[in-house]
C-alpha cells in the first residue's frame, strides 16, 4: 500500500496495513543524525520513510529579508514579515522576536494591503519538481499553512495579541481573515497550477502547558468561523485538514470537529493531551497525529519508550485514525540509534492484522 | 457618600473585570476621598489581582485575561504613584529572573515578571538566553532574594544545574530561593538539579515566591 493510500484510509477512519508515520526533527537533530549514521544525502524523511510531504506559500507581507548582524551563534534578521528576530544558526529552536512590525491596528492598515495574492508567493520550479517527485514516491501530498492566532502573531507581539482578543475583537477577526483568505487564495493558484493536494497542514498553536490562550468564549466568536470556512474550502476540493496545535487544547476538540478538522495534532503529553484518553472520546470524530513523549527518546534507559509506544500505539491505531508522530518535534538530544528504535517500534506495534 | 471600604471594592473590582478606564475613575475617587495610596494599592488593585489569579486557577480566565489585568493595574498606577510617598509600600521581595542559555522564549517569563510586579515584587529582568554568570552577577549586584529561571526546551533546561552550581560557588546558594518554570520542568527535575520549587505556571510561581517572602 503507498502513503497517499495510507494516509487516506487512516483519515477516513479506517484500517489500512500499517500505522502511518510521520515526524518533524529539529535541523540541529538532522545535524546530529548525521554525524552517527544517517547516510550523506539521504533525508530523514526518506531514511524513515515518512509519508507526508509539505508544500506552501509564502503568506507573508512579502517586505525583504535582511541580515542585520551575525556571529558563530546567532543571526539577527529582519523577516518577510517586516519584524527583527534572533535565531541559533542552526535553527534548533523557535526565533525570539526582536520587534514587530504591528503595535497598532493603524500599522496593521499598512501591511494589509500587502497581504493580496500574487505569483511571486511560491518557488514554482523547484516546488512543482518537488511535488511530482514526492507524488511519484506515493506520499501524501499537503497544503501547509499557518494561520489564524499563530500566524498573527508574526505580527503582533503575544502579550499586545491577547489584550487585543479582549479588547479589540473586531480588529483581530479582520487580521485573521486576511490572512485565510490569503492562505486560500494561494492554494487556488497552486491547483490551478499543477499542485494536487490530498490534504490541508493548517498550523495554530492555541495553548501552552496549563491551558489555552484564551478562552473557549473568545474562540467562539474570533476563530471558529476562519475555521469552518477554511474546513469548508479544502473541503471542497477534496482535501483533508489536519490541525497542529500545540498545548493543552482540549476544551476546543468539540470546536474542531464540528469545523471539520479531520485529525490533530501533535498532542503534547507534557500538555497533558494523553492519546488513549482522546482516542476514548473523539476517536470515532476526528482522528490523531502525535501523542508519543519526546522526552521518553532521550532515555538511556529503552524501557519507559517501549512501554509508550506500545501502549498508545495499540489502542490508538485501532479501527484507523491514527497517524505516528512524536508530541511535537525530535530535538537533538534524540540519538539516531535510539530514533531509528522509535521506527522500530511503531512499525512494530502499528501493524494491522 | 461611599465609605472606604466601598471605594476599595471598585477599585478591586474594576481590576477583576479587566476595566482599563474604570480602574482609573475609580482610584481617582478614592484618592479624592482621602484614602493613603497605598492603601488603594494593597487594599484595592492588590486584592483585584488576588481574584484574577484564584479565577485563573478555577478555569474562569485564561492567560489573555492575567495579561490584560495586568494592564489594568499598571493603568491604576499611573493615577496612583504621582501620590505615593517613598517607603509607603515595602517591596514583597526582590526577584532575579531570566530564560536560561540558548533559550529565546519570553513569553512565560514576561507573564511572570507582569504577575511578579503586580504581587510587588522588585524585579530584575535578565532577559533571554542569560548564562549562570549573568545569573549570580545580578544576585551579588541587587541582593535578590529570589532567583526564577525558565526554559522552554529539553534541551536548555539544563543550564538551570548549571544556575544553581554557580551560585553555589559563588557562596550565594544560601542566601537565595531558587524556583524553575517553562514547559518540560516538572518537580522532580527542580529536586534533581537543587531547586527549591518548581511553578506549572506563572500563578503559581508568584504565589510560591509570596509565600516564601512572608514566612522569611
Amino acid at each position: 500500500m503507498i502513503s497517499c493510500e495510507r494516509v487516506k484510509l487512516t483519515l477516513k477512519h479506517r484500517e489500512p496495513d500499517q500505522v502511518p508515520i510521520h515526524d518533524s526533527p529539529w535541523q540541529a537533530t538532522e545535524d546530529r543524525w548525521r554525524s552517527e549514521g544517517l547516510p550523506s544525502g539521504v533525508s530523514p524523511a526518506d531514511y524513515f520513510g515518512f509519508e507526508l510531504a509539505g508544500f506552501g506559500a509564502d503568506t507573508s507581507p512579502q517586505f525583504p529579508v535582511e541580515v542585520l548582524s551575525e556571529d558563530d551563534e546567532y543571526i539577527v534578521e529582519r523577516n518577510s514579515f517586516g519584524g527583527i528576530r534572533k535565531n541559533h544558526r542552526d535553527f534548533s529552536t523557535t526565533p525570539m522576536i526582536i520587534d514587530y512590525p504591528c503595535k497598532s491596528r493603524k500599522d496593521w492598515g499598512e501591511i494589509k494591503p500587502r497581504l493580496k495574492p500574487n505569483d511571486y508567493r511560491v518557488n514554482w520550479v523547484s516546488d512543482l519538481q518537488r511535488f511530482h517527485r514526492e507524488r511519484s514516491r506515493g506520499r501524501f501530498i499537503t497544503y501547509n499553512a499557518a494561520v489564524g492566532y499563530d500566524k498573527i502573531q508574526s505580527y503582533v507581539a503575544s502579550e499586545r495579541l491577547l489584550k487585543a482578543v479582549i479588547m479589540e475583537p473586531e480588529w483581530v477577526k479582520e487580521m485573521y481573515w486576511t490572512d485565510a483568505e490569503l492562505a486560500m487564495a494561494m492554494c487556488d493558484r497552486m491547483i490551478k497550477t499543477g499542485f494536487k493536494f490530498n490534504g490541508a497542514f493548517l498550523f495554530c498553536d492555541l495553548g501552552y502547558r496549563r491551558g489555552l490562550f484564551f478562552s473557549p468564549k473568545h474562540f467562539v466568536e474570533q476563530l471558529h468561523p476562519v475555521f469552518k470556512e477554511l474546513c469548508r474550502y479544502f473541503h471542497g476540493h477534496g482535501m483533508h485538514v489536519i490541525l497542529h496545535c500545540c498545548g493543552r487544547v482540549k476544551d476546543l476538540i468539540p470546536y474542531f470537529i464540528e469545523e471539520g478538522i479531520d485529525c490533530l495534532q501533535p498532542l503534547e503529553v507534557k500538555s497533558g493531551m494523553d492519546l488513549v484518553k482522546l482516542k476514548e472520546e473523539y476517536g470515532d470524530k476526528i482522528s490523531f497525529m502525535g501523542g508519543i513523549d519526546v522526552r521518553l527518546m532521550a532515555l538511556e534507559n529503552p524501557k519507559p519508550l517501549e512501554k509508550e509506544i506500545r501502549e498508545k500505539v495499540l489502542v490508538a491505531m485501532e479501527g484507523g485514525g491514527y497517524i505516528y508522530h512524536s508530541d511535537h518535534s525530535v530535538p537533538n538530544n534524540v540519538s539516531f540509534q535510539q530514533y531509528n528504535r522509535v521506527i522500530e517500534l511503531v512499525r512494530k506495534y502499528g501493524k494491522y492484522k | 457618600m461611599s465609605t472606604e471600604e466601598e471605594l476599595l471594592e471598585g477599585v478591586k473590582e474594576a481590576v477583576v473585570n479587566l476595566d482599563v478606564e474604570g480602574v482609573k475613575e475609580a482610584s481617582e475617587k478614592a484618592l479624592v476621598a482621602g484614602i493613603p495610596a497605598y492603601k488603594v494599592v494593597t487594599d484595592g488593585m492588590a486584592k483585584g489581582m488576588e481574584n484574577v489569579g484564584q479565577k485563573y486557577e478555577v478555569g474562569e480566565y485564561f492567560l489573555a485575561e492575567l495579561i490584560m489585568a495586568g494592564e489594568t493595574m499598571k493603568e491604576g498606577m499611573t493615577v496612583i504613584e504621582p501620590h505615593l510617598k517613598a517607603g509607603d509600600i515595602r517591596a514583597a521581595g526582590r526577584c532575579v529572573i531570566g530564560t536560561v542559555r540558548g533559550d529565546l522564549h519570553d513569553i512565560g517569563k514576561n507573564v511572570t515578571i507582569t504577575l511578579l510586579k503586580a504581587a510587588n515584587f522588585d524585579v530584575i529582568d535578565l532577559g533571554v538566553d542569560a548564562s549562570a554568570e549573568q545569573f549570580v552577577e545580578a544576585v551579588k549586584e541587587h541582593g535578590a532574594d529570589i532567583v526564577a529561571m525558565s526554559a522552554l526546551l529539553t534541551t536548555t533546561m539544563i543550564e538551570m544545574r548549571n544556575v544553581i552550581e554557580g551560585l553555589e560557588e559563588a557562596g550565594l546558594r544560601d542566601k537565595v530561593k531558587v524556583i524553575i518554570g517553562g514547559a518540560p520542568i516538572t518537580r522532580e527535575y527542580a529536586e534533581e538539579i537543587g531547586a527549591d520549587a518548581a511553578a506549572f505556571d506563572a500563578v503559581e510561581g508568584v504565589r510560591i515566591c509570596s509565600e516564601w517572602m512572608r514566612s522569611d
